[in-house]
C-alpha cells in the first residue's frame, strides 16, 4: 500500500517518512500533483492562476490534521479542498484577467492537436463546475456519487451538470445533443 | 462528443515538468523556510516536539491587467442589491461592473477585452428579483437560459436553427434569436438568476464587415501556399495573436461604434432599479477588435 502523507499507524512511529514533513509532503505532491493541478485549471481557467491555487491546496495539506486510510482517500481529500479554494478564490474582488498564453501554445505537429483546440475551447465556455464536473467522470472515472461527495452537492445536482455540459458541448461542435 | 478526444484535452491540462518542478520546489523552499525559522535544519523523530506549523507563502503575486475596482452593488435603499457581472476572456474571468462615480470618488470602472467577435456576456445577481428588462440601441441582444424558464428560444436552438440535410450544416435565422429589447420575469420562488446569461452581439457590424466576401476582415482573400505547414497555416488563420480575421472598423461609423444596454430590474415589491452599460468597439495598435463596457449612473 502506498504511504499516505499522514497515518494513524504505529508502526509508522519510527518511520522518518511519518514524522518529518520534509519527506512526506513530497511523495504525496508526486503522487497527486497532476489530479490537483486539472482541478484547479478546471476550475481556475488558466495555468498560472491554476499553478498558484496547486501550491496553496497542498500547503492546506501539509497543515490538515486529516488522517487517511490510503492513497485513494488522499485523492478525495486534496481534490475537495482544491475545489473549495478554487471557489474562494472566484470570489475575491480582485479576481484579475489574466490572459492564458497557453492557450496558443498547443503543439501543431498534428492536425488532431489544432482540432482538439476547438474543444479546449468550448471546454473553457463551459461553467468551472461543470467543467470540473466532466473531468472527475470522463479522465479520473469517477461515479456520480463520489463526484457529489466530493463537491458537497446533491448526485441528482451533478447528472444535471454533466448532461447540461455534454449537451452545451455537443451544440458548439455541430453535433446532435439528443444523441 | 468523442470521449476520447475529450481525455485527450483534459491529458493537456496537466502541468508540464517545468511546472512540476517549479511547483515541487517551491513547496520545499517553503519547507525550508519554516525549517531554518525555528532553528532546526534536519527533522526530529521525536513526537515529543508536536507539529510544526507551516506559514503559507502567498501565492499571489500577478499585476492586475486591467483597472478593476471592487464592486459596488447597486439597488435603492429599500430593495435588495444587484451586481452585473461580465465574463470574459478565454479564462471566463468574471468581473462585477462598479458603479460610475462610486460613493468613495472613484474614477470609473470599465473591463475590456480582445474579441473577433465582439460581444458582451454578463449575467445579473442578485435577489427578491420580479423582472428584468433589457434594450439596446444600435446593436442586439439574447439569452442563453440554463433554467429553461423563460422564452423557448433562448434555451432550445430548434426554434431558430434547422438542420440542412442536404449540407449537412445546422442553418440558423439570427433574425428568430436577436432583439432589441428583452424582458424576464421570475416566480416569487426562482433563486437561479446568475443562469441566465445576457450575450449582446454586434450583428450589424458584423453583417457590415461579412458583405462582399467579408471585404472588411483583415485578411480577407488571403490563402496559404498549398505546402505551407500547420503553423503557418494557425498563424494566417489569426493563431499568432494579430488581428488577422477581426473586423476593421476605419469606415464603420463612429456612432454605431458605440452601444448602450439599458437593465432595468423590478423587485417584488415593485422598486425598480435601471442602469446602463455602455459598450464600445474599437481597433487596437494590431488591427484586433476590442470590446470595453462600463456601467453608467
Amino acid at each position: 500500500m502506498e504511504k499516505s502523507l499522514l497515518r494513524a499507524s504505529k508502526e509508522m512511529i519510527d518511520d522518518p517518512y511519518a514524522e518529518n514533513p520534509r519527506f512526506a509532503l513530497p511523495d504525496a505532491y508526486d503522487r497527486h500533483v497532476d489530479t490537483v493541478y486539472r482541478v484547479c485549471y478546471s476550475l481556475m481557467g488558466n495555468r498560472q492562476d491554476a499553478e498558484d491555487a496547486t501550491h496553496s491546496v497542498f500547503v492546506k495539506l501539509l497543515e490538515s490534521d486529516k488522517l487517511f486510510n490510503d492513497s485513494e482517500h488522499e485523492k478525495a481529500w486534496l481534490i475537495t479542498a482544491a475545489q473549495n479554494h478554487c471557489r474562494d478564490l472566484h470570489r475575491k474582488w480582485w479576481k484579475k484577467k489574466v490572459v492564458d498564453l497557453d492557450a496558443g501554445t498547443l503543439k501543431l505537429a498534428s492536425t488532431d492537436a489544432v482540432r482538439d483546440r476547438d474543444l479546449e475551447d468550448y471546454l473553457r465556455k463551459l461553467p468551472p463546475t461543470n467543467r470540473l464536473v466532466l473531468y472527475l467522470h470522463y479522465y479520473e472515472g469517477y461515479k456520480v456519487n463520489e463526484i457529489a461527495e466530493m463537491l458537497k452537492l446533491n448526485p441528482n445536482t451533478v447528472k444535471t451538470q454533466m448532461r447540461t455540459a455534454r449537451n452545451r458541448l455537443k451544440l458548439e461542435m455541430g453535433e446532435d445533443p439528443r444523441e | 462528443m468523442n470521449r476520447e478526444k475529450l481525455t485527450k484535452v483534459f491529458d493537456r491540462m496537466g502541468p508540464d515538468e517545468a511546472q512540476r518542478s517549479r511547483m515541487r520546489q517551491r513547496l520545499l523552499n517553503g519547507l525550508q523556510e519554516k525549517e531554518h525559522a525555528h532553528g532546526d535544519a534536519t527533522a526530529t523523530r521525536s513526537r515529543r516536539r508536536g507539529r510544526r506549523s507551516w506559514i503559507a507563502i502567498p501565492a499571489i503575486a500577478i499585476a492586475l491587467a486591467l483597472f478593476v475596482l471592487p464592486g459596488i452593488p447597486f439597488g435603492s435603499g429599500e430593495t435588495s442589491a444587484y451586481a452585473i457581472n461580465v465574463k470574459m476572456g478565454e479564462g471566463d474571468a468574471v468581473f462585477k461592473l462598479a458603479d460610475y462615480g462610486d460613493a468613495t470618488g472613484e474614477s470609473r470602472t470599465y473591463v475590456s477585452y480582445v474579441d473577433s467577435r465582439p460581444g458582451l456576456e454578463f449575467y445579473v445577481e442578485g435577489d427578491n428579483i420580479a423582472k428584468i428588462e433589457m434594450s439596446t440601441e444600435n446593436e442586439y441582444l439574447y439569452a442563453v437560459d440554463w433554467t429553461k424558464t423563460q422564452q423557448e428560444k433562448y434555451w432550445n436552438q430548434d426554434v431558430y436553427q434547422k438542420f440542412d440535410e442536404e449540407r449537412q450544416v445546422s442553418i440558423a435565422d439570427f433574425n428568430l434569436l436577436y432583439d432589441k429589447k428583452m424582458t424576464m420575469t421570475f416566480d416569487e420562488n426562482f433563486r437561479d438568476y446568475d443562469k441566465i446569461w445576457y450575450r449582446w452581439t454586434a450583428w450589424n457590424m458584423h453583417k457590415w464587415a461579412s458583405a462582399d466576401n467579408f471585404s472588411h476582415f483583415l485578411g480577407a482573400g488571403q490563402k496559404p501556399a498549398p505546402d505551407a505547414e500547420p503553423k503557418e497555416k494557425a498563424e494566417m488563420a489569426g493563431g499568432n495573436g494579430s488581428g488577422i480575421g477581426h473586423m476593421q472598423l476605419e469606415d464603420y461609423p463612429d456612432e454605431l461604434k458605440k452601444d448602450r444596454i439599458t437593465i432595468a430590474i423590478t423587485d417584488r415589491n415593485g422598486h425598480r432599479t435601471t442602469k446602463v452599460i455602455a459598450v464600445n468597439v474599437a481597433n487596437n495598435e494590431l488591427g484586433q477588435t476590442v470590446v470595453t463596457a462600463r456601467l453608467l449612473r
